[in-house]
């Protein structure tokens, strides 16, 4: 819109200066046209005191009066002779008036003249003109200056030709003092002459400066802001200038503001008038929960701020009663945490004075308080932990009991020494624990907890778990150090035994296994002689019960230690590939005796994975165990090992009774066979699978199957590439 | 004819390796602990020793350190023959200077001679 007016305005300029510079071509056309007419030459090359003076001014006479007659715009044409005197005018009255002075004649004598918009006492009125010189056609010498003075109305009504544009489109002319030439749209014709125009377009007009941009927005000489352009007319050196109100053209966006700030007003005065009758409806009770929800945030919720009103307010407020009452009833429950808490915490302090009272009571032995003593006395002596109290620099102030229990020092031999020496109990840590422990307490201030190996006064070595904390006075100075040590020796002999008996239990149980095994083995094998085939078949069968009890015992201890985390996983690179076909060649005789395939497919260039071999084996086993028991006669396994990302996956599927639906989510519980597999076999004890998982899962793997009862089953284990978990 | 000596407390375990050790040809003295092995390794020097760790008086991890200390049994291979299966079993017994270790109840007597010949054979 802005580029639309600057081109209007631009548009609307260059057509009136190009208006005016025609005009003023054809004036000055018509002037040199009548400095050539012979009819003026002829009268002024003859003196008027010649005969045919006359008759060749009459001539003259007519020809200036048909000329003007033709011209409504030219007010007066007259004729000087060299001598500066008009020798002919259409207005009579002026003949013979000196001209001497007259920039008509005086530039006129040169060439063709424009004189300014003047005005005219003569005619008295506003007018301009034209003076050319005429010459002899011969000699060329000067004759005279033939003048013709003009009406101004052919530039006003160029000026106006736009005015249609708008109500403050307006085009003037100013001359090089830049005075008004033409009318003012908004001052009138009084400013011609009269007026200056100072502006800043002005001004640029007449600059030598042409790389001023004439189209702008300034004010003009009304001080108001407008927008603008000017064009010189070198003609006459003048200048144009053009410009419209700058509210008029860009009225469109006037209009919308002006609309908005209606609209505005409009707006503030519906909103008072209607809205104080809304007030009661709506603000009112707005105000009301305004205040309420004050009210209830300075701490009363009990404040009600319902109203029965049966609106969207009304139901608000009842909604933020609810919402107070929700937060009143937390609050209380705070209240009571913080009140309990705060009882707790002032008679925790209570407490800890009274205990600091009495331990000072103790050391200084004084007699006041005397229950505090007493009671502090009989708690402190009767525990079972040991506990000791010492001042800032380790010297023991006082041991309760359980001390001279424990480590076998009579209270006497204790008080006034140092802790953590080798005449008493301690001193038996390498000196950094010792190190650790003072900077902890003395240093830092804080509780030392810890494992300390100590001796009683028998030398029997104890383990003891102790906590050491420093007592500050007012100032955070160190004042005691507090020992509480428990003698775990006992405990840690329990835990050993609990290991050791897993071990143990399990050894215990293999060894009579054993025996049997290897009876069963050589009857089995004829190293006894020969068998009925009666009774081969009952070894058979304590052979394979008394296997049962093998794999029951091995599966039994793999598990306890796992849960207990008493397993060690000791993780190796292993290369899966060869820990399968070891399990495989351990499986042979099964899988001969029931005429099964296995198809290996294994990926070459298998990066190893991180694992304990001997628990990945025993994965292996079982799974494998598990295709060929449940796969029928001439089954087909099938063992798929690869790469897929970062693990490393083993893919196991067999022809098998399959996985019935219902079994499908228990499978890897521990002791559970499913149905079918009960069926089946009825060897196994519902372990081997729960062991997959387990150490799959404890090695950072997964384990999942897909299994349809009747076709057979897919199992699958996942084992990341990267270092599982270390020892744990 | 190869000679072994079994450590072994066990009375049925240690009939089953005499009956059929002697029935494979190797000729075989059995000790109920690791005093008496210790004893009549005096006597009798063995091709191995098939050594139990669960003994009384002297168990197989101490005979095993006793053997290993002697010049003269530093190089008689000694295979642990143990119930015991755990990995910190296994490597203590390694690392005192057994040549091998088998849990019993895992191994057939068949695997078992198979492993023997393969240590001497």
């Amino acid at each position: 819109m802005t580029n639309q007016a600057y081109n209007l305005i631009n548009i609307s300029s260059a057509t009136k200066a190009e208006h005016l510079k025609s005009y003023l071509d054809g004036e000055k056309e018509m002037i040199s046209m009548l400095g050539a007419d012979t009819t003026f030459r002829n009268l002024l090359s003859v003196s008027s005191a010649s005969a045919t003076f006359k008759i060749k001014k009459q001539i003259t006479d007519d020809r200036l009066n048909r000329t003007i007659s033709s011209d409504n715009n030219i007010n007066e044409l007259f004729l000087i002779d060299k001598n500066a005197k008009v020798v002919a005018s259409t207005n009579q009255s002026h003949n013979g008036f000196d001209k001497s002075t007259d920039l008509f004649f005086t530039e006129g004598k040169h060439g063709i003249y424009i004189k300014d918009i003047y005005f005219s006492d003569i005619t008295n009125n506003l007018a301009w003109g034209l003076a050319a010189p005429i010459t002899d056609d011969i000699t060329k010498e000067l004759l005279g200056v033939i003048v013709a003075r003009i009406n101004v109305d052919p530039f006003f009504q160029i000026l106006e030709i736009n005015s249609k544009l708008g109500n403050t489109w307006e085009s003037f002319l100013i001359n090089h003092d830049k005075y008004f030439l033409t009318p003012s749209l908004f001052l009138g014709n009084d400013v011609i002459l009269k007026q200056k125009v100072d502006t800043e377009n002005s001004r640029n007009c007449f600059s030598e400066n042409s790389n001023i941009q004439a189209t702008k927005i300034y004010k003009d000489y009304r001080n108001i802001l407008i927008l603008g352009t000017h064009t010189y007319v070198p003609e006459t050196g003048w200048c144009l200038i053009t410009k419209v109100d700058w509210v008029e053209i860009f009225s469109p966006v006037i209009t919308v503001i002006l609309l908005f700030i209606v609209l505005f007003i409009l707006g503030i005065s519906i909103y008072y008038f209607v809205g104080k009758y809304l007030t009661k409806k709506i603000t009112k009770p707005i105000e009301d929960l305004s205040n309420g929800a004050k009210i209830i945030t300075q701490g009363n919720f009990d404040y009600s701020v319902a109203t029965d009103l049966q609106d969207e307010i009304g139901q608000l407020s009842r909604d933020f009663d609810k919402m107070t009452k929700s937060i009143r009833n937390s609050y209380k429950d705070v209240d009571r945490k913080v009140i309990k808490q705060t009882q707790e915490i002032s008679k925790k302090n209570n407490d800890l004075e009274n205990q600091q009272r009495a331990i000072l009571n103790v050391l200084e032995d004084v007699g006041q308080s005397k229950t505090d003593l007493e009671k502090f006395k009989s708690a402190v002596e009767g525990v079972s932990e040991h506990i000791v109290i010492t001042d800032n620099e380790g010297m023991i102030l006082y041991a309760n009991k359980a001390v001279s229990k424990i480590t076998g020092f009579s209270n006497a031999e204790i008080m006034g020494k140092k802790v953590g020496n080798k005449n008493l109990w301690g001193g038996l840590m390498p000196k950094v624990f010792y190190e650790t422990l003072w900077k902890t307490i003395k240093t830092d201030k804080k509780m030392f907890s810890g494992e300390v190996n100590n001796m009683r006064k028998n030398g029997e070595k104890y383990v003891a778990v102790a906590s050491i904390s420093p007592i500050l006075d007012q100032n955070g100075k160190v004042v005691f150090f507090v020992g509480i040590e428990r003698d775990v020796t006992h405990e840690k002999e329990v835990d050993r035994m609990k290991t050791d008996f897993i071990s143990l239990a399990s050894h215990q149980l293999r060894t009579p296994l054993s025996a049997m095994r290897w009876f069963c083995e050589m009857l089995l094998e004829g190293d006894a002689g020969k068998m009925t085939n009666e009774q081969l078949e009952m070894v058979k069968n304590i052979d394979g019960a008394n296997m049962r009890m093998i794999i029951l015992v091995n599966s039994l201890l793999n598990i306890s230690r796992i849960e207990s985390g008493k397993i060690v996983i000791d993780p190796e690179f292993v290369d899966l590939k060869k820990v399968l076909e070891t399990e495989l060649s351990g499986l042979d005789i099964q899988i001969k005796a029931k005429k099964q395939t296995v198809k290996l497919l294994i990926e070459t260039d298998l990066p190893k994975i991180y694992v304990d071999p001997k628990l990945i084996g025993e994965v292996c086993k079982n799974l494998l165990t598990n295709a060929i028991k449940y796969s029928p006669v001439s089954g087909k396994i099938e063992v798929n090992i690869f790469k897929k990302e970062k693990e490393v996956i083993l893919k196991l599927s067999d022809n098998g009774i399959g996985i019935p639906k219902i079994s499908q989510t228990k499978i890897f519980e521990r002791f559970y066979r499913a149905e079918n597999a009960l069926k089946a076999e009825t060897e196994g004890t519902g372990l081997g699978l729960y062991l997959v998982k387990t150490v799959i899962e404890s090695s950072g793997g997964k384990v999942w199957f897909e299994s349809v009862e009747g076709k057979g089953s897919i199992f699958y284990f996942s084992l990341p590439l990267d270092e599982t978990k270390k020892k744990k | 004819m190869k000679k072994i000596l079994i450590a072994e407390d066990d009375k049925f375990l240690s009939s089953a390796y005499k009956l059929k050790l002697g029935k494979s040809g190797f000729e075989v003295q059995v000790g109920g602990n690791g005093d008496e092995v210790m004893t009549m390794l005096k006597t009798f020097l063995p091709d191995l020793i098939l050594l139990d760790l669960v003994m009384p008086i002297k168990d197989g991890f101490v005979t095993l350190e006793e053997i290993r200390a002697i010049e003269s049994y530093k190089k008689i291979p000694i295979l642990v023959a143990s119930n015991l299966g755990q990995k910190e079993d296994i490597d203590k017994a390694m690392k005192l200077g057994a040549n091998d270790f088998v849990v019993k109840s895992d191994m057939s007597l068949d695997q078992l001679i198979k492993k023997i010949n393969l240590m001497i054979g």
